[in-house]
Formats: structure tokens, sequence, C-alpha cells
């Protein structure tokens, strides 16, 4: 049981944006636990995610999904930080990607790794859950991360909270 | 229509009014991040030719392996591959 598990940043979009960044992360903790709640404008039933640290890509992963009817894995090498499809316009209306990253020794001087779990949320078929190892090969301590998308926008309502965890 | 792309920042500092800054600031996107979206639909589009080919070859393998099988043919181990791994 983690002795303290806090809240940094709770952030609600009011207004669409391309990229979400939270920055200016405090180095008073041990771990990084970040939950969102994502839709995007684009017009599809889904639009691809990335998420990187401190501005830099050079992420790799590997992912496992499955979506109903198929399963498969994906080995992520093109330092795209892709971290899956999210809802975007033509979903379920009021429907939102779960998705949570936890950063373990977001502080260390070693390559940061991290583990992914997230699932569109579709009242229909095809809706994608993915697990993923990822690992970002820098030394640096994870100071900001950023939220981009393939296409358009994320969508008013989209969440991310940020939280540090003490002595886990 | 022109998409209006704008990226928010947030700071975590917990002091922003004391430090004279704004906890959210919005701005547009710069070139050098426009260009990270363009080579993110690249390098997707590549991702997703090459599974779609594996995908496609494994299909081929597999078919023709459950035929061999069913006419007693010895399998390659490309065929074997697609029943044993």
């Amino acid at each position: 049981m983690a002795n303290t598990y806090t809240l940094i940043s709770a952030t609600t979009l009011a207004s669409s944006a391309s990229t979400v960044t939270i920055g200016s992360i405090p180095s008073t903790y041990t771990d990084l636990h970040l939950v969102c709640s994502l839709r995007s404008d684009y017009s599809a039933a889904v639009n691809n995610a990335y998420a990187y640290f401190n501005a830099n890509d050079n992420g790799r992963a590997i992912f496992v999904y499955g979506d109903g009817s198929s399963f498969g894995n994906i080995n992520i090498n093109y330092n795209e930080s892709y971290i899956g499809p999210i809802n975007a316009a033509t979903s379920t209306s009021n429907t939102f990607t779960s998705y949570s990253l936890y950063i373990p020794n977001y502080l260390s001087s070693n390559y940061k790794t991290s583990s992914q779990d997230s699932v569109t949320e579709n009242n229909a078929t095809n809706a994608r859950a993915v697990l993923a190892a990822r690992v970002w090969e820098y030394t640096a301590a994870v100071t900001s991360i950023t939220f981009r998308l393939q296409f358009s926008t994320y969508a008013v309502g989209s969440t991310f909270y940020l939280y540090g965890i003490k002595n886990s | 229509m022109t998409e209006n792309l704008t990226a928010l920042e947030v700071c975590c500092c917990g002091n922003c009014a004391a430090e004279g800054h704004e906890k959210e600031v919005i701005r547009p996107l710069t070139a050098e991040e426009i260009t990270q979206r363009e080579a993110d639909a690249e390098a997707y589009a590549t991702r997703k030719a090459e599974e779609d080919a594996a995908a496609e070859a494994k299909a081929v393998f597999k078919a023709s392996a459950k035929a061999k099988l069913i006419a007693g043919q010895p399998l390659t181990a490309e065929e074997a591959d697609v029943l044993v791994l």
C-alpha cells in the first residue's frame, strides 16, 4: 500500500486542444500515475493518440490489444510515442477512452519504463482494449508529459489527472 | 476548413500565482509541433502497412498449411510457424 497518493494536477478541457502538456511536475515523489478520460473531435470512430515526456519522443513500446473479435500485438520502434486509439467524433456520443499510465521511479537516471492500460468506450462493436509496456530512452527526470493526436483535437470534457506516489 | 490547432499547457508547480504566471496557458501550435503531427501520421501509415502485409501473409500461409494437412503433404517452415507460433 502506497504511503502517499497525492493529486498533483486535475485538468478538464473547457475548449478543444490539439496538445495538452502537464508541466513543471514536482520532484518530490517516487512514482507518477496519470489517469485520463480522452475523446477526440476527429470525424471518425477513433483517432490515434501519443504521449511523450519532456518534449522528447524516442520511446519504444510493446502493445497487446483486443477488440472483441480479434487480438494482436504491436511493436513500436518508430520513436513516435504512440499510445493507441481513443474515441473520436463518430463513436457513441458522450463516451470517452479510459487511459492509465504508471511511471515508476520518474526521477531516476535510467531510461524510464512505464506501463499503460487503456480501453476505448463504445456502445457498439469494435471497442479496443490495450495493454502496453513502454520505455522512454532518456535518463533525465520526467518533468512534463505531453499528449498529442494524429488528427484534430482533444474534445471538451477530456480529463487529465496526475497523481504523485511517494515511497511506493 | 482550417483547423484551429492549439496547445494547452498546465503548470504543476503549485505556486503559479506567487511566481506570476498562469496555471493554464493556451497557445497556437508551433511549426515544429505541426511537423511532428505529420511525422506521426507518416509513421503510423508505415506501421499499419507492415501490419496489414504481415497479417495477409499469415493468412496465406495458414490457408496453404490447412490444405496441405488435409492432403497429407509436408509443410514449409513458414506454414508450420503459423500453426505453432
